[in-house]
């Protein structure tokens, strides 16, 4: 139903860790996922998950070898996941003109198609961006990340995607990065998620499980959770109360209260 | 803040007649599971201020300056609240809340979870001070994106959108048309 796409321009940022536990976190939440690896040079998400044997993949579907159905495998939490292969020789002959339609149809085969999309913005990158019919883009509170997520939403508005917000990630606490709020309007987005540079985000890495399974405590994981949260509707829609009156509507009640003395 | 309606125990008190301080202690005593709001039309927006009360402690706050979009969260927020209460034009309602309904609010609202000490939370009755709103209003200019792109040397990814490729695909094709002309 929904496609999102996850993306940054710049490299290690985070993009291919918050795709997959972003998943996890919303296959948590009752939602049927599909994480789809988009990076086709640069495979990464079943290593994330430490699952070797994926004979078919997301190469095999775009070369029109096999059906994209016959490239999707089951993950951590109930999610699917179409990898990419890690075939160098094979992802140089690829062709992404099939890469739009393999969305749509994955689509209907869930609520979240996830898209980890490649770094930079060739047209592996410029590919998965358009495919999607939302974005969030993720960023490292640095100029040159900066420069490069501003890229990726100019991309995005030319193309009609629609950005949810950024994912804040890595963020040490020192005076020379970039603060939040500054990010917030160079990038004219909300801040989906602030996230502080992660220890634990490696060495789930490193053991080759994803970090809401190995620390779903720690907060990358919360962060991923709050994020499902709210693409999923936000407190309102997980509350059993009523939710509070709109801010219009609230603010005409303040305003009759203050002027009726 | 996302907050439940919950259920209305108090609504439209003046807030220029009340005691805050004495409100506040109220609520403590009475271990309130709930939140009292504040909001005001003294400065030149609208502005509210929530204090969210867990069996009469405080442990949430946050205060919102409308016209801005700029919101606050603990010790900042608790400071406008208090100056809020000293506004002419301002109104205050309190609701209660189910223990589960508060919960499910903090978990969604971490940002304003703010669980002050007693001199914190020490009330001095003050006129109402107009510099709370123009210290918003001077961030608001510090976070404007024509001087952050400056500030960051960023001015020129803004004025050149990356092209996509089919432009570039003109580009190159224009370039060799160029070039067969000579």
């Amino acid at each position: 139903m929904r496609s999102i796409v996850v993306s940054s321009g710049k490299g290690g940022v985070g993009k291919t860790s918050i795709s997959l536990n972003l998943g996890i976190a919303l296959a948590r939440l009752g939602k049927k996922v599909i994480v789809v690896d988009a990076d086709v040079s640069m495979a990464n998400i079943g290593i994330l998950m430490g699952i070797e044997r994926t004979p078919l993949t997301l190469h095999n579907a775009l070369m029109g070898e096999v059906p994209v159905d016959d490239a999707i495998y089951e993950g951590p939490a109930g999610i699917k996941f179409v990898p990419s292969g890690l075939s160098i020789a094979r992802a140089s002959k690829i062709s992404f003109s099939r890469f739009e339609p393999i969305i749509k149809e994955l689509e209907e085969k869930a609520d979240f198609v996830i898209i980890d999309s490649p770094s930079g913005l060739a047209i592996d990158a410029e590919t998965a961006l358009k495919s999607a019919k939302e974005l969030i883009i993720v960023a490292i509170p640095e100029p040159t990340s900066v420069a490069d997520a501003l890229k990726i939403k100019q991309m995005a508005e030319k193309y009609s995607v629609k950005t949810l917000g950024f994912v804040v990630n890595r963020i040490i606490g020192e005076g020379h990065e970039i603060k939040t709020k500054e990010l917030a309007s160079l990038l004219e987005a909300n801040v989906l998620a602030e996230i502080a540079e992660d220890i634990q985000v490696r060495r789930a890495g490193s053991s080759q499980q994803p970090v809401m399974s190995k620390y779903p405590n720690s907060s990358f994981a919360r962060a991923m959770n709050k994020i499902a949260l709210d693409l999923c509707g936000g407190a309102s829609a997980v509350a059993q109360g009523k939710p509070k009156k709109g801010l219009l509507e609230s603010i005409v009640d303040k305003l009759k209260q203050i002027f009726k003395r | 803040m996302n907050l439940p309606a919950g259920k209305a125990l108090k609504t439209g008190l003046d807030a220029a007649s009340i005691d805050f301080s004495s409100l506040v202690a109220e609520l403590s005593n009475k271990k309130l599971i709930g939140f009292a709001c504040v909001t005001i039309g003294d400065g030149s927006g609208i502005e509210e201020g929530v204090l969210v009360f867990d069996e009469g402690k405080t442990v949430a706050s946050d205060y919102e300056y409308l016209k801005y979009g700029v919101t606050l969260f603990g010790k900042e927020a608790f400071k406008r609240i208090v100056n809020a209460s000293n506004a002419k034009y301002g109104t205050i309602d309190v609701y209660q809340l189910t223990s589960e309904q508060l919960h499910l609010a903090l978990s969604f609202n971490e940002q304003a979870i703010w669980v002050p000490s007693p001199n914190d939370l020490r009330v001095d009755k003050k006129s109402f001070d107009k510099s709370f709103e123009q210290q918003v209003i001077d961030e608001a200019k510090n976070l404007d994106k024509s001087e952050l792109l400056k500030k960051y040397k960023l001015s020129d990814v803004e004025e050149k959108r990356p092209k996509t490729q089919d432009e570039r695909e003109l580009d190159d094709a224009d370039l060799l048309n160029n070039i067969k002309k000579r």
